[in-house]
């Protein structure tokens, strides 16, 4: 049950996890679909940003925030073959991280709120969605913090 | 940019071998289908455009960009 892996990260070093961390991904992400097992990571507990680390690549991680830091309002609607996958009923049973990608110039940073990766956070099974809400694929992180337009 | 007027129905055609016809619209929604080449590869454009973000996301990160972006987000939700 508690079975505890070291593993490297790209960057973190050397970690220990336990088993039951591992976040398997069902069919990856998109263009990396035979990458299917991750940890989330983080500097610090309650941190805004988080490392999503391959555990079948250290050298592939990506950014991730939350989608509501940026957007109040989000509502992410899936559709039955995507919450069938993720073993859900709702929505609402769903933790959702959208990937960031940040720029040098901060100020350019952007985050992808048109496909988030879902989460269910009892059974570790994510998923990368392409919603059908219209939301920006590239929306300014820091110019939606401060409450301007994506 | 080509932009014409469809009804339900009707249909357009791209050089010799692909049509794309208006099978259904709903308020906010329109349902096409399409006859191609099995060769022709279709795909919705937001499903590429995820790819290439991911592409470019997964690139390392300046430590520096990384930290001052986390601390705007920080001293933002404290607000």
């Amino acid at each position: 049950m508690c079975k505890e892996n070291i593993i490297k990260t790209r960057d973190f070093g050397e970690i220990i996890i336990k088993e039951e961390y591992i976040i398997k991904f069902v069919n990856g992400m998109y263009g990396f679909e035979d990458y299917k097992d991750y940890v989330l990571l983080m500097d610090e507990p309650e941190d805004e940003v988080m490392f999503l680390q391959s555990l079948n690549d250290m050298n592939l991680s990506f950014i991730l925030i939350d989608p509501y830091v940026v957007f109040n309002d989000y509502n992410p609607i899936l559709n039955e073959e995507e919450l069938e996958e993720l073993k859900v009923k709702g929505e609402a049973e769903l933790k959702y991280l959208a990937i960031a990608i940040i720029n040098e110039n901060i100020k350019d940073s952007v985050v992808n709120l048109k496909s988030p990766i879902a989460i269910n956070p009892k059974l570790k099974i994510a998923k990368q969605v392409i919603l059908q809400n219209s939301y920006p694929l590239r929306c300014g992180i820091i110019s939606s913090v401060e409450g301007k337009k994506c | 940019m080509l932009v014409v007027k469809r009804k339900i129905g009707e249909s357009i055609l791209i050089g010799d071998n692909i049509e794309i016809i208006i099978s259904e619209i709903s308020q906010d929604k329109v349902q096409i289908a399409i006859n191609a080449p099995k060769e022709i590869i279709i795909t919705r454009k937001e499903l590429v455009e995820t790819c290439e973000f991911n592409k470019l996301a997964s690139e390392n990160v300046d430590k520096i960009c990384l930290r001052d972006i986390k601390s705007q987000l920080n001293s933002i939700k404290r607000k």
